[in-house]
């Protein structure tokens, strides 16, 4: 019966290990890449409406450092824009609302002119061309 | 009172403003639609198209210059893939070359961004080659959904004469 489960046991042990080895790299390479977390953070934000312009530049900075082998300042670069990509996500819904509101105002503000401009250039142009001509006076021929 | 005497003045007014104010209408609410895409090129040492390398002697390096452009409507997370092959080996639209992966570099590009920078890469001939070769370059690009690599079917070549040398 121990003999049983202890060979049980070692041919788990022996498929779990296949299973590893089988499927090594890839998985670890993009834990071990920083990388698109913070990119994650920022495509975020630009889809926000959120100007990540100089923070994508930074994280490039810091990839061609990464890259050269300068871990430590990379890192310090990467720490930065991901500290700074962070703050900028509790206000990227505020900032989102914001931008719609602006364009759906200034939409709302193009699609009246018409409107009013039917309705108030009558009424304008006789106004002035009423009131340009309030001093004349009407001589008898 | 001409304007307000003459209907078809004020109508042409009516009909200029409707056209002008639908018009920057669309231009404002219309989303991103223009096509989205990447691009990838090779230039010379000087980073310039033409005056490329045709000789190098097997075991060097040689000089040149990536370029690699984002169009995708975001920020882009870019590598690219350097390998030797042959014409049995050269990558498709929609696969990568079977070839050996020998160095690959990597760009973070913002969108409407480009970037060119300069390479050396090793040229040499693997057992079942023959003296030309071709310097395989592709494009690969970080799926954030997915979380993985993924081929964007976008790739460059040189075909090179690999001399033994003296």
């Amino acid at each position: 019966m121990k003999a049983t489960t202890g060979i049980s046991l070692l041919i788990i042990f022996f498929i779990f290990a296949t299973i590893l080895a089988s499927n090594p790299s890839n998985s670890q390479e993009e834990v071990q890449d920083p990388f698109p977390e913070v990119l994650a953070k920022l495509t975020y934000l630009n889809s926000m409406g959120v100007n990540v312009t100089s923070l994508v530049d930074d994280l490039n900075e810091a990839l061609m450092l990464y890259q050269k082998g300068n871990i430590s300042q990379a890192m310090s670069i990467l720490n930065e824009v991901n500290a700074t990509a962070s703050s900028l996500l509790s206000r990227a819904d505020e900032t989102h609302f914001r931008q719609l509101f602006e364009k759906y105002t200034e939409a709302a503000l193009l699609l009246s002119i018409p409107l009013i401009i039917y309705v108030a250039l009558p009424r304008a142009y006789a106004y002035f061309w009423y009131n340009s001509r309030k001093n004349w006076k009407v001589k008898k021929k | 009172m001409s304007l307000l005497q003459d209907d078809e003045v004020f109508a042409v007014i009516l009909a200029v403003s409707i056209v002008a104010s639908v018009l920057g209408t669309v231009l404002i609410l219309r989303p991103f639609s223009s096509e989205k895409f990447s691009a990838i090129g090779l230039l010379d040492e000087n980073c310039k198209i033409g005056n490329y390398p045709e000789i190098a002697v097997n075991g060097t390096e040689i000089k040149l210059c990536l370029f690699v452009y984002n169009h995708l409507g975001e920020p882009a997370y870019y590598k690219v893939v350097y390998r030797i092959g042959n014409n049995d080996t050269l990558p498709s639209n929609l696969t990568s070359s079977p070839a050996q992966e020998i160095k690959e570099w990597r760009v973070i590009l913002n969108n409407d961004e480009n970037t060119t920078f300069p390479i050396s890469v090793p040229v040499f001939l693997n057992a079942n080659e023959t003296d030309k070769v071709a310097l395989i370059f592709e494009l690969w690009a970080y799926n954030m959904t997915s979380g993985n690599w993924e081929y964007t079917g976008l790739w460059t070549d040189l075909y090179i004469n690999v001399t033994k040398g003296g």
